[in-house]
């Protein structure tokens, strides 16, 4: 999908949440005090990682997430692992990875008048990432025959740009759940001139030049302090 | 809003789960090369095979005036001897780079060929048209021959009707220029339909004496001019171009000019026929 598409997709799916503002505010004006001193620290984990982690042979990961908030504005950083391992049947070939991945970047939040700062966010992240990765294989080639070869990418920084939506809601007291779709772009890599990366940690498939990725999140806030009142406006 | 949050929901689900790659032409380990006449166009020399040195790899070439040529995922250069109708020869030594890459469980891995570098080779020029071989393969590498346009085709016919002429073999033991060597032709080869001759770039006119055995003998004059061009001067020197040919009254080959036809006016590389004519 190319990245224009994408982000009017992205635009398009704010639209209800602009609209919903749009129509509260004609029925009773409500405002809320652009007070942007933090409020509090919301920290939390991947949940679709740990449930991967535990059922897909091949996957091993977990990522942390935490934002805080500026008004509507959320600093967002995300911390994580992954390590993939495919073996082929027969043994003839396998490949590993694994990496530690870091995201930062800006959700803003488009549910302005919400007394308890429930989120439909728009953003976006930079990412970086380090891995490693080996490839041991046997090739049965018909035109230069058989060869075998074991191939290693070590320490490889990558790079990419992201632009996130998703919903953040209180559940009870400091619970809160949420998802993050997220569309990636822009990878870049380090110089492997060896073997061309396969899976980037925190990114995906090398090869593509846009993704997708899927977070749901289940957090635990630390407030700071009260939330500022949402006061109505004659 | 709901429903924009759901929609939003299933949305990335299902195309988050849209990772697996297909195994569909994954490898570019195949290059093209496109022969070429400086200034004229596509080389339609025959080209019968490339060999692939320190290998019995021989590939048949099965487009005119192009092949395609495999590349070795274990090497970072290869050498490639061409061999010509007429048993020419020609060589392209190539340097390039070679990644491998996992792709999937289910496909496995793919060869990352780029990086196309001429090392040495032995014809007149060459250029590097992409770096990065592609699947389907297509051109890489044109490589070009320094034009000779100085031949001018021949055809003899003969009169079917008063409008429809067809090809007809005439004897023809020599023919004589008035520059240069004569042409001899011997033993069984005596039997034409076309001839090609060289034009004199020296002056604008060429004389040639047609030897027809028991047929007696005829004289073409042909009268032309001559331009000069500069392509790729280094390679290939000056090359004399020929165009506004006609046929000289001082002709004897044929009695009257409806006996002769211009076809093309201008010579190429490779020749073309440029005149028919019906010998009396």
């Amino acid at each position: 999908m190319k990245l224009s598409h994408t982000i009017a997709l992205l635009l398009i799916l704010s639209l209800p949440a602009l609209g919903q503002e749009k129509e509260k505010s004609d029925t009773a004006k409500v405002k809320v005090k652009p007070d942007f001193r933090p409020t509090g620290v919301r920290i939390g984990t991947d949940a679709i990682a740990l449930v991967k982690s535990h059922y897909d042979k091949t996957f091993n990961g977990w990522e942390f997430n935490g934002d805080v908030d500026f008004h509507r504005y959320y600093l967002a950083v995300d911390y994580g692992h992954w390590a993939r391992t495919y073996l082929s049947d027969g043994d003839s070939s396998n490949y590993a990875n694994t990496g530690n991945y870091f995201r930062a970047g800006v959700d803003v939040n488009f549910l302005k008048n919400d007394p308890e700062r429930n989120m439909f966010f728009v953003g976006f992240r930079y990412g970086v990432s380090r891995f490693s990765e080996q490839y041991s294989v046997i090739v049965a080639d018909t035109l230069w025959g058989t060869y075998s070869g074991t191939y290693n990418n070590t320490n490889v920084n990558a790079h990419w740009l992201e632009l996130t939506t998703g919903l953040r809601v209180k559940i009870w007291k400091m619970i809160w759940m949420g998802y993050t779709a997220r569309f990636k772009f822009g990878l870049s890599t380090g110089s492997t001139p060896v073997m061309l990366p396969h899976d980037v940690p925190g990114y995906g498939l090398a090869e593509k030049d846009s993704y997708w990725g899927f977070n749901y999140q289940i957090f635990i806030r630390i407030p700071f302090r009260k939330l500022p009142t949402v006061s109505s406006e004659k | 809003m709901k429903k924009a949050i759901w929609f939003t929901f299933l949305a990335a689900i299902a195309i988050s789960c849209l990772d697996n790659p297909d195994c569909f032409r994954l490898n570019n380990g195949e290059f093209g090369i496109n022969f070429r006449v400086m200034g004229f166009g596509a080389d339609n020399s025959v080209l019968n095979s490339a060999t692939i040195l320190g290998t019995n790899i021989i590939v048949k070439s099965e487009i005119p005036s192009s092949i395609g040529l495999p590349l070795d995922p274990l090497a970072d250069s290869l050498h490639y001897d061409f061999t010509w109708a007429g048993d020419s020869t020609s060589f392209l030594s190539l340097g390039y780079t070679s990644q491998i890459q996992f792709v999937s469980d289910d496909c496995g891995e793919r060869h990352v060929f780029g990086g196309l570098t001429v090392l040495y080779h032995s014809f007149d020029s060459i250029s590097v048209y992409s770096t990065t071989p592609t699947n389907p393969s297509s051109v890489n590498i044109q490589v070009f021959r320094c034009a000779k346009p100085n031949l001018f085709g021949l055809s003899f016919k003969q009169r079917v009707n008063t409008t429809t002429t067809k090809d007809t073999l005439v004897t023809i033991k020599s023919i004589t220029p008035n520059f240069g060597d004569p042409i001899i032709f011997q033993n069984a080869d005596t039997t034409k339909t076309t001839v090609y001759l060289p034009l004199n770039k020296a002056i604008d006119s060429a004389e040639y004496v047609f030897d027809f055995g028991a047929a007696g003998k005829r004289t073409l004059v042909m009268a032309y001019d001559t331009q000069e061009k500069f392509w790729a001067k280094e390679s290939c020197g000056t090359t004399t171009l020929f165009s506004t040919l006609h046929v000289s009254t001082r002709t004897t080959l044929v009695t009257d000019t409806k006996d002769y036809k211009l076809v093309k006016s201008a010579t190429s590389d490779p020749a073309i026929l440029n005149l028919e004519v019906i010998p009396k």
